[in-house]
């Protein structure tokens, strides 16, 4: 009868209205989860239920004006074939994630793209990425202006032998570059080699044609080449840093999965002309102590493995070193730097560390010592707290876990810690290498820190203590994910995460 | 005028491929897509060939974004040939072409059991035109080719002058292949052919080789077109053998005979 349905409905309404009032008294929020406005979110959708790729090696942007544009990428071929690899993307602050294919690759590629990573420009009115380009290995430099659109990225730039593009862009806020795009994409350059660390760089790049040029940040002697880690980081103010690697010596195989790097340098090498000065602005003081070269050591004559393949003693990720570098945005002579080697009974061992002038010196002890852990990542937001994120395996044998962390600290001395993910470390088996991602990525936005990594996605809670958000058909109960049909079990693999926590 | 692709060309540049009706016109299933005239949404009715991920989508509505030109009506079953554009909780495909199911070449718009073997095979037919020779055999040994080999000795000995180390190194090796037919194209005495061992993911997907393996090798010069680029990473400078497999395509297992020869004409 309308009426009794009319008064029904009306009932439901206020009962809604009361539960909202309820609502924005006190936020609802599951027991067990963590902090206030934490989400963490596996980014696979739901009509790709069925998938069962290794979708490591993942890398995030965030547009700073408007968090709610965020950018993913990782080795995620695309679902439906074609020319073109994809990119996630999520327009409501990371609680939904799609998949849109515009990254230039090749028709029917298995992997749709080599290494990838991306950067909005300030406004996001532009996203930068470099690539390995399936099909060619080329390092590429790609852009659009209409990321969550359907046309492919543009290609301002191609050139084989690189490895390991790692973009960072950003825009010139005042004097006569205003509103100039500014990108850096570190690289290791074979076509420089024995001096191949480069920060190749475009001082305008939002124009057509931009003009990339190669910076050459390695002045020192190497053995024969540098690590594949350079990572470029811009502050407002012009100043801009990288941080790499300097391999001097070495022994064992690379072949025969034993190359050991037995003598390495951290350097960080710094621009006060937002590039324009070569990237020489910090300079060793004359012999001694220094050696007057371009490029402060922070520190000297390390040891790690670079590895060809994950083994099991490793969590099955290959080992290879591990790198970050962040800058404080209320301060750009404030910065942090995170780098591993090889410590008795740590295959890596994380080291923190921090320069309160610019580099130039650095305070010699650890902030935070990290065993057995790799994919360090660095982000300092705008209150000056800051966020490391890394995976470190524990256990052994059949019981080996990757756990993933984003550790947290005011000043450098206290962390807090956020498991983020604690999984499996022998499951699923790798198709490839690397198992979870030569690098994963943090970056903050405002006082929020946004995070990716790759890891097991065995719908298991206990696996994310933390609590997770499933777009992907997954029964938590069962700990089975279920293909589109929400009825047919689908197989564990690597998926990529998405965390934000204000 | 764009050119206009044969029923042949749109099967070799569309990874889906499914006869569907069209549902609404102007229309998406997906809220980010920005629909015009040339969106629609379309009923999957039968997949021809596809890749797994869109192979359980038989039934249900996607958004196709029309290409090629030509107009359609709702309720008007064609065949599309697509590729995948977005994924979320529904799927949008880019169409390069749509076609009436009754112009579609029988052998084209056959509806598969199983759609992703469909495009399996499809792969390999495309492998065995581009291939410069096919043939049967045996792999007799597999080794490191020879100069990458002087490259490592001196490595040894003097490491500071060895050659760049990359994780995306291919780990070339060269399987050398006792060749008891030839399906196509001329070749004469065993066969050299370098494959990528590594299992980087720039490379895992490659076919690798072992002594002892059987079946039939599609055998590309190194100077084609389509596979040079790939090979020239990191290619040896001397020993190169006389063909390169990159593609897992390259090579079918002698249980897929009659598939192959099926593909050869045989």
């Amino acid at each position: 009868m309308p009426a009794k349905k009319k008064s029904k409905k009306a009932a439901s309404k206020k009962t809604a209205r009361v539960s909202k009032k309820k609502a924005a008294k006190k936020p609802v929020r599951p027991a067990r989860l963590g902090p206030m406005g934490f989400l963490l979110i596996n980014m696979i959708p739901k009509s790709l239920s069925g998938e069962t790729e290794q979708d490591s090696e993942p890398h995030l942007t965030v547009n700073a004006g408007n968090p709610n544009q965020i950018v993913g990428t990782a080795f995620s071929p695309n679902p439906g074939g074609g020319s073109l690899a994809p990119i996630y993307f999520s327009l409501d602050g990371g609680n939904t994630w799609k998949l849109n294919a515009i990254v230039p690759s090749t028709l029917g590629s298995k992997i749709g793209t080599g290494d990838i990573t991306t950067c909005f420009n300030r406004n996001a009115s532009k996203l930068y990425a470099g690539i390995l380009r399936a099909g060619t290995g080329k390092l590429e430099f790609l852009r659009t202006s209409t990321p969550f659109g359907p046309a492919p990225m543009t290609v301002l730039a191609s050139r084989p032998n690189a490895d390991q593009p790692f973009t960072h862009a950003t825009t010139v806020t005042s004097g006569p570059d205003a509103g100039k795009d500014r990108v850096y994409i570190g690289d290791n350059d074979f076509a420089a080699v024995p001096k191949s660390q480069t920060v190749d760089e475009s001082l305008n790049a939002g124009i057509p044609a931009p003009v990339f040029k190669s910076i050459r940040v390695e002045k020192r002697t190497t053995m024969g080449q540098d690590g594949p880690q350079c990572r470029p980081v811009a502050h407002p103010d012009g100043t801009v840093y990288a941080a790499f690697y300097r391999w001097r010596a070495s022994t064992g195989s690379f072949p025969a999965n034993t190359l050991i790097i037995t003598s390495a340098d951290v350097i960080v090498v710094r621009d006060d002309n937002g590039g324009a000065a070569g990237f020489t602005s910090l300079v060793e003081l004359p012999p001694p102590p220094g050696d007057g070269l371009a490029g402060k050591r922070v520190v000297q004559g390390i040891s790690f493995p670079f590895m060809r393949n994950g083994t099991p003693a490793t969590g099955q990720q290959r080992i290879g070193g591990t790198i970050s570098i962040a800058v404080d945005p209320n301060n750009s002579s404030k910065v942090y730097l995170v780098w591993g080697d090889r410590q008795p009974g740590s295959f890596l061992t994380l080291h923190v560390r921090r320069s309160p002038d610019r580099g130039k010196t650095w305070i010699p002890h650890d902030f935070l010592t990290v065993p057995n852990a790799t994919n360090a990542a660095l982000a300092i937001n705008s209150a000056g707290r800051i966020g490391l994120l890394y995976q470190q395996v524990t256990g052994s044998g059949a019981s080996q876990r990757w756990v993933t962390h984003l550790r947290r600290s005011a000043n450098g001395v206290n962390w807090d810690d956020l498991v983020l993910a604690n999984v499996p470390a022998m499951t699923p088996v790798k198709t490839f290498d690397p198992y979870i991602g030569d690098y994963d990525h943090l970056v903050a936005a405002g006082q929020t820190f946004y995070g990716i990594f790759s890891a097991n996605n065995k719908p298991d809670p206990a696996n994310f203590p933390n609590g997770v958000k499933y777009q992907r058909n997954a029964n938590f109960t069962t700990h089975t994910l279920l293909g589109l049909d929400n009825v047919t079990p689908v197989t564990v693999s690597i998926d990529p995460y998405f965390f934000k926590v204000p | 005028m764009p050119k206009r692709l044969s029923h042949e060309d749109l099967a070799q540049e569309a990874r889906f491929v499914f006869k569907g009706t069209v549902q609404k016109l102007k229309a998406a299933t997906m809220r980010d897509v920005k629909v015009d005239n040339r969106t629609a949404i379309v009923r999957v009715d039968e997949i021809i060939y596809s890749p797994e991920a869109l192979s359980n989508f038989t039934g249900k509505n996607i958004t196709v974004q029309l290409g090629g030109g030509k107009k359609i009506k709702k309720g008007k079953q064609a065949v599309f040939y697509t590729n995948g554009w977005l994924f979320g909780d529904s799927v949008a495909v880019q169409s390069i072409d749509h076609e009436d199911v009754a112009k579609v070449p029988a052998a084209l718009a056959t509806v598969a059991a199983d759609p992703v073997q469909t495009l399996a095979h499809r792969d390999t037919k495309t492998q065995v035109e581009l291939a410069d020779a096919i043939v049967s055999g045996r792999v007799t040994s597999v080794r490191v080719p020879s100069d990458v080999v002087a490259a490592r000795s001196v490595a040894v000995a003097e490491p500071t002058v060895t050659g760049p180390v990359s994780e995306h190194d291919p780990d070339w090796r060269i399987a050398e292949i006792q060749v008891d037919a030839v399906h196509k194209g001329s070749h004469a005495g065993p066969a050299s052919l370098r494959f990528p061992a590594s299992t980087d993911v720039m490379w895992h997907h490659a076919p690798k080789f072992h002594a002892g393996q059987e079946g039939f090798f599609m055998l590309h010069k190194p100077a084609k077109a389509k596979v040079a680029a790939a090979a020239m990473l990191s290619a040896p400078t001397e020993d190169t053998g006389d063909y390169v497999a990159l593609d897992p395509a390259d090579y079918l297992p002698f249980d897929q005979a009659e598939a192959m020869q099926d593909l050869l004409g045989e």
